[in-house]
Formats: structure tokens, C-alpha cells, sequence
């Protein structure tokens, strides 16, 4: 099997892509992202180039091994790690959230444990862990549509004020800011949407049918925990309060 | 830096113009020369700039060297006595409006042509050195002055494979074009095959028959084009050895014996016409031996071609028997041959697209290999530039400090693409701006390639909206303008800092004196190329003089000449000059008043240099009543 030293360049670039789809897929993935490590002396600027661009894709604390590519002596590598990096911080926050979000659920399931059936909360755990992380990925990935081109018409906006307005810019200017706000009104929905996840869904909003998806989710539960001999008498209360 | 056996300057000789009759041999260390203002010293560097045809890349620059050598030579003749490297003697000589010319170091003719890459100097003219802090392409040109053959060699190289990358585009978009075409053509085969199969299944009650008969006929239609095929094949080679074989035979005539009868060399171009005659007799003979083949194989083939006619007349007259014998449908019959012809056609054309494909695919790897060559030469490129930076860095730093970074100067690359985008409707100089910064022009190319895929990945990767990510595909739809795309400038982006204080300052930011602090002693390394400068001391103090510019030709003169224009006494006098040339005007005329050693030409320098006795005895005076004060 060849090494990473007796491969072509074409071969090492090959597979740094892989390994970056992989990241894509698998955010911050330990073993990708040792994987990833050894490319970033590579002597081939286009290889450090496909590394410095996979950052995006692994969480900022890991990323101080990777810190070297931004003061790279090829200028593509270096601005693409400035970018990934910059990139990258802006999911932080985000990530907080979700940590402490998931800590108050494992505290809860800890308390579940206790009292039921180990087993049973174990594959509920489990669960629970796969759907929350579907779920994050595509509201992530959605709001990551949405944002993109908030962020870059603004900076073109920006760009164009810079200068004296000519009618045309001024123009070009107006349909930036007009997307940016269709584009920010798409975001205040998105984030009522993820609130009213925890909340009674309002009669209003007929158009999604969220409280039909709720008590279907609910019923499926309910089944489930029955099948396994389980009832929610049992010392656990699950119930939602669901507007039609 | 590293030792070098040293090309040397020995000896200029001028004849004619404001120098007539001046000689002066050089010393391979330290030369300085000085003289008041309108001697001619400043003459004399432009006539060795303008010998080794070294002139500047600045059109200005160029225009004013130019303009010195006009007013000075005045249809004379400079001849300078070099030693080369491998220590071989020339003369280079050169007349104002001519090539130079080298001779050799006896005079006599060596045959060669002088190219400025054989014989290595830098010349750097007044106010040049500070010039070199303003521009990159200067800059770059300085740290490959340290190695300047290798660099020579890579950038042919580069310069080769580009225009293999422009080569190949231009025989791919034809092969395309035929391509697309003959996809069109041969699209309607699958629904020319199926209408051939229901007409078959029409054929009536002995429709096997008949249809095994219209399988044969229709193989004899196609055998019909083999030996047409082929014909035309030998008559395009017939065609192209008449047309080498008149190429060959004009080279003869490239030398009118007639037009040189009085020509001294007259005996020597007979020779050449005769020597051309017999290779020209040789050759043809030859390409008249492949016509005689190529005639041999058509006679062989019009033989044949009736042999098989005969054979696919055999068979008609059977076809037809069966057709009439059978129960079909006379104009379902006409139908199908028809169709068949229609057929044999199309697979013809599918041969062709096969074969076009073959050849797409080639093209298409060699492209490959020429981008992936071309890459790792720019590669090279760097790391060769790497390490002279290195060595630069060693030996001036901390004090100067040299970074270079790789494709770094972008200019180019985000013009080429304002003029590509210019038109379409958007932001282009905005989108070019974001382009050229973030995406190198290979992966631009790699996302172009992908389609849909790839304007997707653009316009996440740098923020574009669709509309101007369209309006980029759009620009790179021809194979040629992919290939200009690939082939684009990106040059390495050099930076040269000198420590003020405690910080690094660009050049960008630094007055004329400190450009010059900055770039003087990286001029000043060893080397194997002589070292010209028309007043290195302009614009720097005497200090910097004293601890950088002479404690650097101290170090450095064992190993490389150098000649110094200068009005500075610390220069030569510190920098313990060798041999120093004294110049004299008389207002029409310039010439040599003194030449020698420091201790010869004291008295030329203490009058130049230090305003004369009376002066320096002055200074001293004040200097020696300072320092009784301290």
C-alpha cells in the first residue's frame, strides 16, 4: 500500500479532498481530522490549500494545530485558512447553545435512568443523540443558505458605498439591501420556527401542521414506551399541550 | 553566500564621441570613479549597460540610456575585454544602432552570438536602487540575480509549457466543434435501427429469407466505402510528401549564388549550396521512394476494388433473384434500402465521432500533464526563490528583512478577469476583486468544468449571488479562453522590510534614504557578477556609509568587482579602492586625468571628494576641537 510520502501529489490531493467530504459529513471528526494533520506541511500548495479550506468544517478548538497555514508562504492557502477560520467562529456561539441544551436533556435522562428501565433509556438516549443530530445539521445547513448571501450582499453593498454612488450603484445598492431583507425576514421565520418547537403551536400556524407532526410524535412515544412495558404512570410525565 | 569563480570586466576601450580615445583597465576588486559634475562619469556607466545590452525594462529608463548613448558616442564604438566565468577572454563590441558583437579576446571572430544571458552584470543606474523598493518585479529580479542561470532556465521552461497549454486549446476547440456535430448526426441511429427492425418484421412470409439477404446487402454497401476510404488517405500523404519535398528543395535557393559573385565569402557559400544541393538530392530521393510505394498500393487497390465489385454484382443479381421470388411489399423493400443506406451513413459518421473522441481524450491528458507540469515548475520557481530569500535573510538580516509569497501579486489575474467580465451585468470589477483573491485559476477552471456543481461551489466559496456566477461561466465557455485563464500571471509577491526601531517597515512605507538603506545591502552580497552602481551613496548618510555600504565591499570585494561611480571620499578611501579613475572635462570633451591607486590619486580625491585641503584641513580642525570637548 502506498504511504503518504510515495504518493504522486495528484494522489495526496486526492485524497485531502476525501478527507475534507469526510469533515463535511462528519463536523470535527477526530479521526478526519488526524487524518488531516499531516497534510499541512505537504510541499504542494494546492494540497494545503484543500486542508486550509477544510477548518471550516472543525470546531475552533481544534483548530490551533492548524494555525500555521495562516501565515502560509502561498497567498490562496493563507486567505483560505483566514476565511475557514473566521468561518468557523461564527458557529461557535451557536454550539455554546447546543451544549448546554444537550447537558439539561443528559440531566434529565440521567434522572430517567434511575427510575426506569436502563436498557430501554439507553436506546432512548441513543435516539436521541442521532435525531438531535440530524436535526442540527439540516437547521445548520438552512440557516447557512439563508445567511450566505445576506453576508455577501452586504459586503458588496458596502463596497459600492465606499465610492461615490453612481445612479447604477445606487440602484445595484437598493436590490442588495431589498434581498438581504427578504433574506432576514426568511431568518426571523427560522428562528420562530425553532422556538415554537419547545411551545404550543398557535391556531395560526395551520400552514406547516407542526401540532399534527407533535401528537403523531407524541402517540409514537406513548406506543413505544407501552410496547416495552413502560407507561408514562411509571413516575415519567410526557405529555404536550398541542393547539389545533 | 557562496563563492563563485567571478566573471571580470579587464578593459574598456572607446572610440569616437564625447570619450574619443579613452581606455582604462579595470581591477577585480574595488573601482571608483569620480570627477566633478559633466566628466562623463555617468556616460561611462551607460556605455557598459549599453554594450551588454542591459538596458532597462522601463520604457523611460530605456529612452533616457538611449539618449546618453546617442549624444555621447556619436557613431563611435565601445569595446569592453571580459573574462568569463571558465575563465575564457572575449571582447563584447558594440556601435551605436547595432547588435553587440563578441569576439574573442584576441580580436578574431568566435562565431557566436551575444546574448545579454552570457555575460552577468548588474548595472544599476542613479536613482536605480531606490526604483528597485517601489517595484515587485524589480525586487524579484534581485533575489534571482544571486543564481540568475537556473532562473533563466525555469523561466524558459514555464515560458514552453505555457504556450504547450496554448497549443493544445487551440487543436481541442476544433475537434470539439466536430464532435458536437457528429453527436447531433448520429443521435438518430438508435431510431434509424429500430425503424430497420420493424421494416424487417414487414418482409411477408419469407421474411428470414429476405431479411438475411438484406443483412448481406447492406455489410456489401458498407464494403463499398473501404477502398474509397483508404484512397483518400494515400492521396492526403501523396499530397503531403510533394508538399515537404518542395519545402526541402527551396532551401537551396535561400542562397543566390549569382547575387554573391563578388562576395568575399564566396567560396564558403558555394560549399553551403552545395552541401544543401546534396542533402536536398538525398531527401528527395527518399520521399520519390514513399510516392513510388503509395502509387504501387493505389494500382494494387483499383485492382482489388474491381475484384470486389465484381463479387458484389454476384451477389445483387441473387439479392434481386430472392426479392422478385419473394411475396413482400415492393415499397416496403425501397423503404428499407433506403434506409439502410441512411444507416451506413450514420455508422460512418460514428466511426469518425469514435475516433474524434479517441483524439478529445488524448488532448485532454496531455492538457493534464501540461497543467500539472506547469505547476510543479512554478513550484520550483518558488522554492528556488525561497532559498536565495534565505540566503539574503542570512546575510543582512536582522536589519533587512525579505518574505516572499507564493502567486501573491494578483494583479494580472484580476485584470484579466475586469476585461473577461467586463460587459455582463454585475459588479465585475467586484466579483473579479473576490476571484482573484480566494480562487486559484486551476480550481476556477475545476468548477467551470463541473457545471451546475461547480457555480454552486463559487458561490459559496467567496459570496457570489447566481447572476454573477453565471456571468462567470459565461465568460470561460471556449476552450481558448480556459486556456488563457490557465495560463495567467500570478506572480510570486516579494517584500522587503528594514527594522526601524523595533518594528519592520515595507519599503512602501519607508523615505527614499531608507529604500536605499534596505535595498543597498542586499545589492552588495557576494556574487559571481561584476557590481556597477552610478553613486550608490545618494540619499544615505554617512554613518549608514561607514557601517553598512563600506563594511559590505570590504567583505564581499575578494570575491566580486565592483565598479562605483561616486562622490563620497568614505567609498573609496574606507572601502580601500584598488584602482581608482580620475575624469576631466574640457566642455566638448571628457578624458582620463589620473588613474591608480588611493595613494596616487589623493590629490584628486581630497580635491573632489572633500572640497579640497583647505577645507579637510578645516573639518579636522573642528573634528579634533569636538572631540577635546568630549
Amino acid at each position: 500500500m502506498k504511504t503518504t510520502e510515495n504518493k504522486s501529489w495528484q494522489e495526496r490531493l486526492a485524497d485531502v479532498r476525501r478527507i475534507k467530504d469526510g469533515l463535511e459529513l462528519h463536523f470535527s471528526d477526530e479521526v478526519l481530522v488526524e487524518q488531516l494533520v499531516p497534510y499541512i506541511a505537504d510541499e504542494k500548495w494546492e494540497i494545503r490549500k484543500v486542508v486550509a479550506e477544510a477548518l471550516l468544517h472543525i470546531h475552533p478548538e481544534k483548530q490551533f494545530r492548524f494555525l500555521k497555514l495562516r501565515g502560509d508562504t502561498n497567498s490562496f492557502v493563507r486567505n483560505a485558512a483566514e476565511c475557514s477560520m473566521r468561518r468557523a467562529g461564527v458557529f461557535v456561539e451557536e454550539t455554546q447553545k447546543k451544549d448546554s441544551l444537550n447537558l439539561e436533556v443528559f440531566r434529565k435522562i440521567d434522572r430517567l435512568k434511575e427510575k426506569g428501565d436502563a436498557k430501554t433509556v439507553e436506546e432512548i438516549e441513543k435516539a436521541y443523540r442521532k435525531q438531535s443530530a440530524v436535526i442540527l445539521t439540516s437547521v445548520g445547513h438552512d440557516i447557512r443558505n439563508v445567511l450566505m448571501p445576506i453576508v455577501s450582499n452586504q459586503e458588496s453593498a458596502l463596497g459600492l458605498l465606499a465610492k461615490p454612488l453612481s445612479e447604477e450603484s445606487r440602484e445595484e445598492v437598493a436590490r442588495l439591501i431589498g434581498i438581504s431583507l427578504e433574506r432576514s425576514k426568511m431568518m426571523e421565520q427560522i428562528a420562530d420556527d425553532i422556538r415554537t418547537w419547545g411551545k404550543a403551536t398557535p391556531a395560526t400556524r395551520r400552514l406547516e401542521n407542526l401540532g399534527d407532526v407533535l401528537q403523531k410524535a407524541l402517540v409514537i412515544v406513548r406506543d413505544y414506551f407501552r410496547s416495552v412495558g413502560m407507561h408514562h404512570t411509571d413516575g415519567i410525565h410526557i405529555d404536550i399541550a398541542v393547539d389545533r | 553566500m557562496q563563492q563563485h569563480s567571478s566573471q571580470l570586466l579587464r578593459e574598456i576601450r572607446i572610440s569616437g564621441g564625447f570619450l574619443d580615445g579613452f581606455t582604462f583597465r579595470f581591477n577585480g576588486k574595488l573601482n571608483c570613479i569620480i570627477g566633478a559634475r559633466g566628466t562623463g562619469k555617468t556616460t561611462f556607466i551607460e556605455f557598459i549597460r549599453y554594450v551588454f545590452d542591459l538596458m532597462p525594462t522601463d520604457p523611460a529608463a530605456r529612452k533616457r540610456v538611449e539618449g546618453i548613448v546617442a549624444g555621447n558616442l556619436a557613431g563611435g564604438r565601445i569595446e569592453i575585454h571580459v573574462t568569463s566565468k571558465n575563465g575564457t577572454e572575449y571582447i563584447i563590441s558594440r556601435t551605436q544602432g547595432e547588435q553587440p558583437m563578441m569576439l574573442k579576446g584576441d580580436g578574431t571572430a568566435t562565431g557566436m552570438q551575444y546574448v545579454p544571458a552570457l555575460f552577468g552584470i548588474d548595472v544599476f543606474s542613479q536613482n536605480e536602487v531606490e526604483s528597485i523598493a517601489d517595484n515587485a518585479a524589480s525586487q524579484l529580479a534581485l533575489i534571482e540575480s544571486f543564481d540568475r542561470e537556473e532562473f533563466l532556465k525555469i523561466a524558459d521552461a514555464i515560458r514552453a509549457t505555457r504556450e504547450g497549454i496554448r497549443e493544445n486549446a487551440r487543436n481541442i476547440q476544433p475537434v470539439q466543434w466536430e464532435i458536437a456535430g457528429l453527436k447531433d448526426a448520429v443521435s438518430s441511429l438508435p431510431a434509424i435501427e429500430e425503424k430497420l427492425k420493424s421494416l424487417a418484421n414487414l418482409a411477408g412470409d419469407d421474411s428470414k429469407k429476405v431479411t438475411e439477404a438484406n443483412a448481406r446487402r447492406s455489410l456489401r454497401e458498407r464494403e463499398k466505402n473501404i477502398i474509397p476510404g483508404i484512397q483518400e488517405v494515400l492521396k492526403t500523404v501523396a499530397s503531403s510528401v510533394n508538399a515537404i519535398k518542395e519545402k526541402v528543395a527551396s532551401g537551396s535557393s535561400r542562397c543566390p549564388l549569382e547575387e554573391f559573385s563578388q562576395s568575399e565569402n564566396r567560396k564558403l557559400l558555394q560549399r553551403i549550396v552545395e552541401l544543401v544541393q546534396g542533402h536536398e538530392a538525398a531527401i528527395a530521393g527518399k520521399l520519390d521512394e514513399i510516392i513510388v510505394l503509395l502509387r504501387e498500393e493505389w494500382t494494387q487497390l483499383i485492382e482489388m476494388k474491381s475484384e470486389l465489385e465484381l463479387a458484389h454484382q454476384a451477389s445483387d443479381v441473387a439479392y434481386n433473384k430472392i426479392i422478385e421470388k419473394s411475396n413482400a411489399d415492393r415499397s416496403v423493400m425501397a423503404e428499407r434500402i433506403k434506409v439502410e443506406r441512411e444507416r451506413n451513413e450514420l455508422l460512418k459518421k460514428k466511426a469518425l465521432l469514435d475516433e474524434k473522441n479517441i483524439r478529445l481524450r488524448q488532448l485532454q491528458e496531455e492538457r493534464t500533464a501540461l497543467l500539472d507540469q506547469l505547476s510543479e515548475q512554478l513550484d520550483t520557481q518558488f522554492k528556488n526563490r525561497l532559498a536565495s530569500v534565505d540566503r539574503i535573510n542570512a546575510a543582512v538580516g536582522p536589519f533587512v528583512k525579505v518574505t516572499l509569497n507564493q502567486f501573491g501579486d494578483t494583479e494580472i489575474y484580476q485584470n484579466f478577469l475586469i476585461g473577461e467580465l467586463k460587459g455582463a451585468q454585475i459588479q465585475h470589477r467586484q466579483v473579479a476583486g473576490k476571484i482573484a483573491g480566494r480562487i486559484p485559476p486551476a480550481e476556477l477552471i475545476m468548477m467551470i468544468r463541473k457545471g451546475a456543481g461547480g457555480m454552486d461551489a463559487l458561490m459559496y466559496a467567496i459570496g457570489l449571488n447566481r447572476n454573477q456566477a453565471e456571468a462567470v461561466f459565461a465568460a470561460f465557455k471556449t476552450e481558448e479562453k480556459i486556456a488563457e485563464l490557465e495560463i495567467v500571471e500570478l506572480p510570486d509577491q516579494p517584500r522587503i522590510e528594514l527594522k526601524d526601531g523595533e518594528k519592520y517597515k515595507a519599503t512602501a512605507e519607508l523615505s527614499t534614504g531608507q529604500k536605499c538603506n534596505a535595498i543597498l545591502p542586499i545589492l552588495l552580497q557576494d556574487s559571481d557578477r561584476p557590481l556597477i552602481i552610478d553613486q550608490p551613496e545618494d540619499n544615505l548618510d554617512n554613518a549608514f556609509i561607514h557601517n553598512t555600504i563600506v563594511k559590505n565591499i570590504l567583505s564581499v570585494k575578494e570575491h566580486r568587482q565592483m565598479v562605483f561611480v561616486t562622490h563620497n571620499p568614505n567609498i573609496p578611501v574606507l572601502g580601500d579602492a584598488e584602482n581608482m579613475m580620475v575624469l576631466e572635462s574640457d566642455g566638448t570633451c571628457g578624458s582620463l586625468k589620473n588613474s591608480g591607486s588611493i595613494e596616487e590619486c589623493k590629490n584628486d580625491i581630497v580635491n573632489l571628494l572633500e572640497g579640497g585641503m583647505a577645507a579637510f584641513d578645516k573639518r579636522q580642525e573642528c573634528y579634533a576641537m569636538i572631540e577635546r570637548e568630549w
